[in-house]
């Protein structure tokens, strides 16, 4: 099923107004089960195969946008959204459901169907127990590629240039928030995962590097009266006071705010020279960087 | 120069100024040339992030953004309400021409299949590798075998664009078993065609290959093209070019829009980077080897002093997307034994996914930037190995120069550290000219040759774009034990002498300036070739220019050999690096 034709593009969008077409994959045929302007939850069937494949489910909470014949629809509606960096498996629809902090084994929190946020690597045991819960998807911070490639029977950087696909699919939807190797959970993407637990969650785990495609949570969470809604259009501009993430260097994955954009270009330790910000980072401190190292958050 | 005018190529009064952008797969970059003194010069260059990705999704908009970036370093305004200001006003704002190069999208994904492979496939490889196309063949294949289902994996996800059935020779055509296999090809074309979505079926072959073809296909269409012999496949080019601008630049973004802003079609950066190529070849008279490791993908093209061009391009296989694939393909070891430090094969592949998640990060670090130059070793190896096939750079008969261009060789912080990169791989042998685009601007000029080829050239010639590292000389073989490879005589203009005698093992620089020149003379030791065979001295009938490392005395030995052990290994990195630092 394609959910990405119309992406946001920013790592976190705290509310969202996002159009995501809905469809039977391409060579299916079934029939549409809604109709223009119908208002739709996140679990609902819109369309159903005629081959008695699972049916397509809206994934958002909104209203029908336009119907494709034969095929699904394209929905539209206000979410809360938190980009991932790679993903494999099938999508997945469901409650979300946070993994504690610190905890190795939680047998409590993992309900059938859900779709369990880890803010931590995911280890083979966790993915175990997550499993064996029957849980329908996991957003983690992180993994080892080398747990990925077992996973999966294929070389995890094929996985994500699309090259090959997986030689055992994972039998339920897996996104890394922040990709490979040791790195911190973001404070914004967990922060905002902790406020919409119990909500429906549609994690989509699709990614090809090439293509730019990357994996998303998209979560129907009530609004609170008041709370802040983000542009539809954010922008991605680097200027003083953005809050960034720092990718590579010796501060790879840490968090942080512009605190200026240098006028003249700098040089690396790597020797390179680069334009270049100062960072002053969460963690305390303040650091140059390339402006290319910096992701713009939200 | 010798390379004609597009149709779209501006009269030579007309032009005042030039915009040349590029669209890569992960950065755009802008130049700007503009008349001064009756000459073409480089005014002012810029890059910005290629935005084909979401939330922009739209390729004119990196390629605003990084003309943007040339209007605020030369105060010039290049854009107004959204439009190119074109032609250039008295007032000395806009340009009367942009040019562009897309290398974003990659190559047009063409699947050969058919008995007629081993008739056709040089001249056919000839004709996709001029187009940025490259062959999926699957291993194994050859004539009357058909083992499709290799391809079967990669094309979930990454489906060719084109099948392409050769029809076997027209003899072999008349046979029962001739003209079975090739059914048998169409057959399976129709069979992956449903498979994989729907690529172009292109038939090549006489007119009774094609009369088989209509009939095996049924209803399916199917693009006919008659080769006029085995070197020439007719009007495959034309048929692959057509498919190319369809299903590779037409699927980009924004294309259309980005069009519309250019004064000519848009080149791909092959056709691009072959132009320059072929222009220096021509005007030096020189076989001129030019190399550009990319993001993505890493090309090798091969110009002669006759005007002839070798294209090699693996279009996966570079330093940020492609990093994935060279890893796969040369494995973790081979990566690793460039690094002057270890690096487990765990974290390497933490390390290159990072890179393939994250591809406009740039090393900040200096293992960082080991990494990026080991990955660059090896996108170019790959394009070394993969060049040795007919039709290839392997058929370049003798290396004169080698041009690096690309972001990794580029952006060296230190130009022997770009040097060490290209000597290396390519591995040449006798003494060659190593030089370097470091303003990154060679496949903006091969674009400019489009728009107006005088301008390039004059642009090529005032500018200094392609910066002259130096002239290397190379040996192969081993003396005997105690005597050094070779002993190097500089004869400066002055009459003065520099005499080195160069290890085996080693390699060494040797002073001789920008605008200098120096007769070079060699005397290499019984067993050791400097290019005119094993123990033959050699002197250059004209004196050898300098450049920005001087002579280059690589004695390291051909092929080149890193030692086993590790520590060694990375001890002896660590002095070549140490002796080519510049």
């Amino acid at each position: 099923m394609q959910s990405r034709i119309f992406p946001a593009g920013w790592p976190v969008r705290r509310a969202v107004e996002i159009t995501r077409e809905r469809l039977l994959p391409e060579d299916g045929h079934g029939v549409v089960l809604v109709a223009e302007n119908d208002p739709v939850e996140p679990d609902q069937a819109i369309a159903q195969g005629a081959d008695g494949s699972p049916p397509v489910v809206a994934g958002l909470r909104g209203r029908v946008a336009r119907v494709v014949p034969q095929r699904g629809a394209v929905v539209t509606g206000q979410v809360a959204l938190a980009q991932g960096l790679a993903g494999f498996g099938p999508e997945a629809c469901g409650p979300l459901v946070l993994w504690p902090l610190g905890s190795i084994i939680a047998p409590t929190v993992v309900t059938p169907g859900s779709i369990v946020a880890i803010p931590g690597a995911l280890t083979p045991d966790i993915y175990e127990h997550v499993t064996l819960g029957n849980a329908a998807g996991i957003f983690a911070a992180n993994a080892s590629p080398d747990f990925i490639t077992a996973l999966t029977g294929t070389e995890c950087t094929a996985l994500l240039d699309g090259t090959l696909p997986p030689v055992t699919p994972p039998p339920i939807a897996v996104v890394l928030a922040h990709g490979f190797g040791p790195r911190l959970p973001g404070r914004e993407i967990w922060q905002l995962l902790a406020e919409c637990a119990g909500a429906l969650a549609l994690l989509t785990p699709a990614t090809n590097v090439l293509r730019g495609q990357r994996p998303e949570l998209i979560i129907s969470a009530p609004l609170a009266a008041g709370a802040p809604r983000s542009p539809a259009t954010g922008t991605t501009t680097l200027d003083s006071g953005a809050a960034v993430w720092v990718v590579g260097g010796d501060h790879d994955g840490a968090t942080g705010r512009i605190a200026r954009v240098l006028q003249s270009t700098q040089v690396m330790p790597s020797g390179i020279r680069v334009h270049a910000a100062r960072v002053a980072l969460d963690i305390g401190g303040e650091i140059t960087l390339p402006l290319a190292n910096l992701q713009r958050v939200g | 120069m010798a390379v004609a005018p597009a149709p779209g190529a501006l009269s030579r009064q007309a032009l005042r100024s030039l915009a040349l952008v590029e669209c890569g797969s992960v950065w755009t970059h802008a130049a700007l040339f503009g008349m001064a003194e009756g000459h073409c010069r480089l005014l002012a260059r810029a890059d910005a992030a290629t935005t084909l990705t979401p939330p922009q999704a739209d390729i004119t908009v990196g390629l605003r953004n990084a003309l943007a970036a040339i209007e605020q370093i030369t105060g010039r305004r290049l854009i107004s309400q959204g439009a190119i200001i074109s032609p250039e006003t008295d007032s000395g704002d806009g340009v009367d021409g942009l040019g562009l190069i897309v290398s974003a999208g990659g190559p047009l994904r063409v699947m050969m299949l058919g008995p007629g492979i081993d008739l056709w496939g040089p001249g056919v490889r000839r004709a996709l590798a001029t187009l940025a196309a490259t062959p999926s063949l699957a291993p194994g294949l050859a004539a009357a075998d058909f083992p499709l289902f290799q391809m079967d994996g990669a094309s979930a996800q990454a489906a060719p664009h084109a099948l392409l059935v050769l029809a076997p020779d027209p003899a072999d055509l008349a046979t029962p078993q001739g003209r079975a296999s090739f059914e048998a090809a169409l057959a399976q074309a129709l069979a992956l065609d449903a498979g994989t979505g729907a690529p172009a079926i292109v038939v090549m072959g006489d007119a009774t290959a094609q009369a088989v073809a209509r009939q095996a296909l049924g209803g399916r269409e199917a693009i006919a093209v008659e080769p006029r012999s085995p070197t020439h496949p007719g009007s495959l080019a034309a048929t692959l070019a057509h498919l190319y601008d369809q299903a590779v630049l037409g699927a980009l973004p924004g294309m259309a829009r980005a069009r519309a802003l250019a004064s000519a079609p848009p080149l791909s950066a092959t056709g691009a980077l072959g132009r320059v190529a072929r222009f220096v070849a021509q005007r030096y008279a020189m076989n001129v080897l030019s190399v550009d490791v990319g993001a993505t993908s890493t090309i090798a093209l091969g110009a002669t002093a006759q005007g002839n061009l070798l294209t090699t391009l693996v279009p996966l296989a570079g330093v940020r997307l492609g990093a994935g694939a060279v890893l796969r393909q040369a494995g973790a070891d081979a990566i690793t034994r460039w690094l002057p430090f270890a690096l487990p094969e765990s974290d390497l592949r933490v390390a290159v996914a990072q890179l393939m998640l994250h591809p406009q990060s740039l090393p900040v670090t200096p293992a960082e930037l080991a990494l990026d130059h080991a990955l660059a070793r090896e996108a170019l190896r790959l394009a070394m190995e993969q060049g040795a096939a007919p039709g290839g750079v392997g058929d370049l008969p003798q290396i004169d120069v080698i041009m690096g261009t690309g972001g990794v060789l580029a952006n060296a912080p230190r130009l022997g550290e770009a040097a060490l990169m290209l000597l290396d791989t390519v591995q040449p042998r006798g003494v060659t000219s190593l030089v370097l685009d470091v303003a990154r601007i060679a496949t903006a000029l091969g674009c400019a040759s489009q728009l107006d080829p005088t301008a390039a050239a004059d642009a090529v010639d005032m500018d200094a774009l392609v910066m002259q590292l130096g002239v290397c000389v190379s040996t192969a073989g081993a003396p005997p034990a105690g005597e050094p490879a070779v002993r190097v005589v500089l004869e400066y203009a002055d009459g003065r002498r520099h005499t080195a005698d160069v290890l085996a093992g080693s390699i060494e620089l040797l002073p001789l300036g920008v605008g200098q020149q120096a007769r070079l003379m060699l005397f290499p030791a019984p067993g050791v070739d400097v290019g005119k065979g094993p123990g033959e001295r050699a002197q250059t009938g004209e004196p050898v220019e300098g450049g920005r490392l001087g002579v280059v005395i690589d004695a390291r030995g051909r092929p080149l050999a890193l030692p086993r052990d590790a520590a060694q290994r990375r001890a002896r990195l660590s002095q070549w690096l140490a002796a080519v630092a510049r």
